[in-house]
């Protein structure tokens, strides 16, 4: 019951953001708003593939690799969007940059016990990108900080994607009845976070929209 | 059993003919028509191979391995095109939806000589679905390709994001409209709603419109 709850009020929150992402960008005609629309369209049409599946066959999907899809472009359109809003001119120190990188390969390593390789592959691969650039525009000390805008933008990418690992990790323990309420947990707060992107995005005082 | 190749062969011949005498951009109409025709017909080959190597059922490659490689092999002509000839923007978004066009229109021929012509109304809600379903997918990829063209990096992995969303997007539709009754109904209008949708937008904000989108607020 909570988790029909729970993915209904994913559904609508991530309808709503398209919606409101998709007039944004049409309105104001740039990339960045266009890619955050699509980061939202990907992610939701993941979210009805699954949903459809449980609707029409009451179990979730055989090869899941359709919605896998889906959710590796919505990471991607976000990495994209990152790249886009300069994310490219700050970089990590090499500990760090291997630090960052390593995360998504061992967290990928632990899930392959229950999950796909290929796929664990493939997010190990996007999360690494993801991170990279999370983490060099929050804690990079090139003396190049980025604009406001940016960091809000990588700090809700951040919780978005702890959050992701926090959900991934506990429901490998599904049986343990306390660490399905923190999949249930991480999932809120994942869904929390979708609305932010959309603030992220605002113009802060001092920069301008042109 | 209906013989796809002999129903591939009959349709593309008068348009392979036609192509010939054309003159340029008629002819690469035609022949991005014929490339969604033969992506079609490979994409038959391409599903049956895997379905048997995955050993899934026929309603499994129908719902999960279909759509992944539709989509894929329908954007093959157009990865080609892009990388042979380096179109510019405009090219690319109706190449899409061509290819797009030609796929539709070999799937409602071989789904007409397996099930019949009798049933109109059904026939109606298959043509207008499956054809605005393959045309949103097209228009998705195109629009997804005209916004990230700028960059390499942008084009690449943005071009590989976009076709991801567009198999989830097919999968959705097969699963919907294989259930009859009020879900083929449903499945069959959405596609149709959204590429309203669609028109209304790109005639009122003509996003098409060959000017360069803004990097950013900043």
């Amino acid at each position: 019951m909570f988790e029909t709850l729970e993915n209904l009020l994913q559904l609508i929150i991530l309808n709503v953001c398209a919606a409101v992402s998709l007039l944004s960008a049409l309105k104001r005609r740039k990339r960045p708003h266009m890619l955050l629309f699509f980061f939202y369209l990907s992610y939701l049409l993941g979210d009805i593939y699954w949903q459809v599946c449980l609707f029409y066959f009451e179990e979730t999907p055989r090869i899941s690799v359709v919605s896998d899809l889906s959710w590796y472009a919505a990471y991607l359109f976000l990495y994209l969007l990152i790249m886009t809003e300069g994310g490219d001119k700050h970089k990590n120190g090499r500990l760090a940059a291997c630090a960052v990188k390593a995360f998504p390969v061992l967290m990928a390593l632990f899930y392959m016990q229950w999950g796909e390789v290929l796929s664990n592959i493939i997010y190990a691969l996007i999360m690494g990108l993801l991170f990279s650039r999370i983490t060099g525009v929050l804690f990079s000390k090139t003396g190049k900080t980025g604009g406001r805008r940016l960091r809000r933008l990588c700090l809700t990418a951040m919780i978005f994607c702890l959050a992701e690992y926090a959900s991934w990790t506990s429901s490998c323990f599904w049986d343990v009845d306390a660490l399905r309420y923190t999949y249930y947990a991480g999932d809120l707060l994942m869904t929390l976070c979708f609305p932010f992107f959309i603030a992220a995005l605002k113009a802060a005082p001092g920069e301008a929209d042109a | 059993m209906s013989y796809v190749e002999n129903i591939y062969i009959c349709l593309a011949a008068p348009l392979l003919l036609a192509a010939l005498m054309l003159k340029r951009d008629w002819k690469k109409a035609l022949i991005f028509l014929l490339a969604g025709m033969t992506s079609c017909l490979l994409s038959a080959y391409v599903t049956t191979f895997f379905a048997a190597l995955l050993r899934a059922d026929t309603l499994t490659a129908s719902y999960h391995l279909a759509p992944t490689v539709e989509e894929i092999m329908k954007f093959l002509p157009l990865l080609f095109y892009l990388a042979v000839f380096r179109p510019d923007r405009k090219s690319t978004v109706n190449s899409a939806v061509l290819v797009a066009v030609g796929f539709a229109t070999f799937e409602n021929v071989c789904y007409l000589t397996s099930n019949g012509t009798s049933e109109l109304v059904k026939l109606l809600i298959r043509g207008f679905g499956t054809g605005a379903m393959h045309l949103l997918c097209g228009m998705l990829v195109s629009v997804g390709m005209f916004l990230l063209w700028e960059h390499k990096w942008l084009r690449n992995v943005g071009t590989f994001a976009v076709l991801c969303s567009t198999v989830t997007l097919h999968a959705i539709f097969n699963i919907m409209v294989s259930e009859p009754g009020l879900s083929t109904w449903i499945g069959s209008a959405v596609p149709m709603v959204l590429i309203g949708c669609i028109l209304m937008i790109t005639v009122k904000k003509d996003i098409f419109k060959d000017k360069d989108l803004k990097e950013s607020d900043t």
